[in-house]
């Protein structure tokens, strides 16, 4: 196409620059960026980016909205946003003034889950991929199975997790109010500086909600959601989940499991029976050591890491 | 209105051709009008299974499109009354026939059939797609390895985002020395990572492959376990509650991975 590009990526000497085309629309940036991230994973992990707008006036809940839907997932943080530094050859953007309200901090989910799947319900608002998502992502059903709880359980012990579970959601959910949280949680820690952008902003923090994602995520299938993610059914080998924070599995992990994907070290994964085939906390991957016996299920446990290393323990119930 | 099956894996080799031939069979010996389609087109087999390759005229694709008509291209197994095959083409590509060409096709002959088999090729690609297009139930097979299971999960990931409710299980070539020894964890891994109904397990037999090469379904054979199998898979599917094997002390030892290493 002779088209300008829409997203460009160039790597610095002051870092990575990310330069959009300040003429094209929000929504289709945030799907260019994502496909490209997408073909580059582990390659950007950790990198700060330095975001050139052009003449683009973002508004706070816009660039927490880049940050925590696109840029999270794949462990990027934006450093600071600039206006067309680089990116001088953009010419200034007409005036198409980008809709506020829709992308709003009430629905960073939805925004996350617009890339594919338009649909409203909250639970299919998480993005499901794999080459079925393609074509398939709006008829995806998510249907609770009689998962591994049931089979595994007996309600005292059930009901113990359940509030574990929920303590430990609830805690993550109050570090996001604006007023508590002094040092907040990672997702809202890499909120950009938009001071930098010569805008003095002052808006809400960013809450990091929790997807509930019902059925089993099956070999091919990847599920991720910026905020927490709680699966209802097992992560099969060859599947994967993703959050910008915590991760539940409620039943067994056996695939990958990513916790921590915009670089929160302070993410866990709980999972009923946990038996990856790879975790990864932040930046950090750890793999099963090769031919260790299985033993016997113990009980639901959880990864999350000490000294940079990710360790495995019983999940307590008895706090 | 009959009922429409697809039988599919996304691994090859583990035993399609062969499940579609025998449930087939077996339920056309409970006096069921059967058609088995050969979806897999450029590689059909179905007809060498079942014996039927010499009288082949014409095939899915010519009915596709518009060679011939559908009876035309139905070959009527003489061993059995009601069973007949609609075989594939051999000389094409699997692009030669659309999802929506085979929905249509299937639907025509659920007017005529009570039970429409479709046997799906390997992959999940065209050829998957067209097999899943006009069915109403899937039954997906493996054998007890791992990558057999991870390709059906996959599969079954697929089927379930195309909207089949419930796929059923079948787990196949399993060896009845394990089974004899009461050694049966295998099914109950599997059926704990799939977590569908088991709709059959059918145990490694040598009857099957010298009935692969006579053209003779197993389930003719009274003294083939497989056989036996197949039939019992047939009872179930039309809603007969037949016991499995064993299945109580399938309980699997959960396993658990302690420590963890560090990748650089
Ligand atoms: N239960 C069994 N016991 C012994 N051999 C078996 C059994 N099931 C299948 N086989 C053998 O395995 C081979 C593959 O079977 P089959 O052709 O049915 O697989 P398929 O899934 O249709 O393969 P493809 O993916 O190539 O279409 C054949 O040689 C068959 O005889
Ligand atoms: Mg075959």
């Amino acid at each position: 196409m002779s088209e300008k590009q829409d997203v460009i990526f160039t790597g610095t000497k002051d870092g990575l620059y990310l330069v959009l085309n300040d003429r094209q629309d929000l929504n289709v940036l945030k799907e260019k960026i994502r496909s490209h991230l997408e073909k580059s994973e582990f390659f950007f992990h950790g990198a700060q980016v330095i975001l050139d707008v052009g003449a683009m006036n973002l508004d706070t809940d816009e660039i927490l909205d880049i940050q925590n839907a696109v840029f999270s997932p794949y462990g990027l943080k934006i450093k600071k946003v600039v206006h067309g530094e680089r990116g001088g050859a953009l010419r200034r953007r007409a005036s198409s003034p980008l809709v506020p309200g829709a992308l709003g901090s009430a629905s960073q989910i939805q925004a996350a889950g617009s890339y594919r799947s338009q649909s409203s319900s909250r639970v299919s608002e998480s993005y499901a991929s794999g080459s079925e998502a393609e074509t398939n992502s709006q008829t995806q059903r998510l249907v609770p199975k009689p998962g591994l709880t049931d089979r595994l359980m007996d309600s005292e012990r059930k009901e113990a997790l359940y509030r574990e579970v929920s303590r430990k959601l609830l805690e993550g959910a109050r570090t996001q109010t604006p007023a508590s949280a002094p040092a907040g949680r990672p997702v809202s820690e890499s909120g950009p500086r938009v001071s930098e952008s010569g805008e003095r902003v002052e808006g809400p923090r960013p809450v990091v909600e929790t997807l509930l994602y019902r059925g089993t995520v099956r070999s091919g299938q990847r599920v991720y959601h910026p905020g927490n993610l709680v699966i209802l059914g097992d992560v099969n080998p060859g599947g994967l989940v993703q959050a910008g924070g915590d991760i539940v599995v409620m039943g067994a992990l056996r695939g990958v499991a990513h916790a921590g994907a915009g670089g929160d070290v302070d993410s866990a994964i709980y999972a009923l029976k946990l038996e990856p085939t790879q975790i990864r906390i932040a930046n950090v991957i750890g793999r099963p050591p090769e031919g260790e016996e299985r033993g016997p299920w113990k009980g639901p446990e959880t990864a999350r890491l000490k000294d940079g290393a990710i360790i495995i323990e019983a999940m307590d119930n008895t706090r | 209105m009959g009922e429409s099956l697809v039988i599919t894996s996304g691994k090859g080799g583990v035993g399609k051709t062969t499940a579609t031939a025998n449930i087939g069979a077996a339920l056309a010996m409970m006096n069921q009008k059967v058609v088995l389609v050969d979806a897999d087109i450029g590689l059909r087999n179905l007809d060498v299974v079942m014996g039927l390759e010499n009288r082949i005229v014409y095939d899915l694709v010519d009915v596709v499109e518009g060679f011939c008509k559908l009876k035309q291209a139905l070959i009527k197994d003489k061993r059995v009354e009601g069973l007949h095959l609609l075989p594939a083409a051999q000389t094409r590509e699997k692009t030669a026939v659309t999802p929506e060409q085979m929905k249509n096709l299937v639907g025509q002959l659920k007017e005529e059939f009570d039970y429409v088999i479709v046997d799906c090729p390997a992959g999940i690609e065209q050829g998957f797609r067209n097999a899943v297009a006009g069915a109403d139930r899937a039954i997906v097979i493996t054998t007890p390895d791992v990558s057999s299971v991870r390709d059906a999960d996959r599969v079954i990931g697929l089927l379930e985002s195309s909207g089949f409710e419930r796929p059923l299980l079948i787990v196949n070539r399993i060896k009845p020395k394990m089974v004899d020894r009461g050694d049966m964890m295998d099914i109950g891994d599997i059926l704990d990572v799939l977590a569908i109904d088991l709709v059959g397990v059918v145990p490694e037999d040598e009857a099957i492959l010298v009935s692969t090469n006579r053209g003779e379904p197993a389930v003719f054979n009274g003294s083939s376990r497989a056989g036996q199998a197949f039939r019992n898979i047939a009872r179930r599917l039309r809603g007969e509650e037949v016991p499995f094997m064993n299945l109580a002390e399938v309980q699997g030892l959960w396993g658990r991975l302690r420590k963890f290493v560090g990748l650089e």
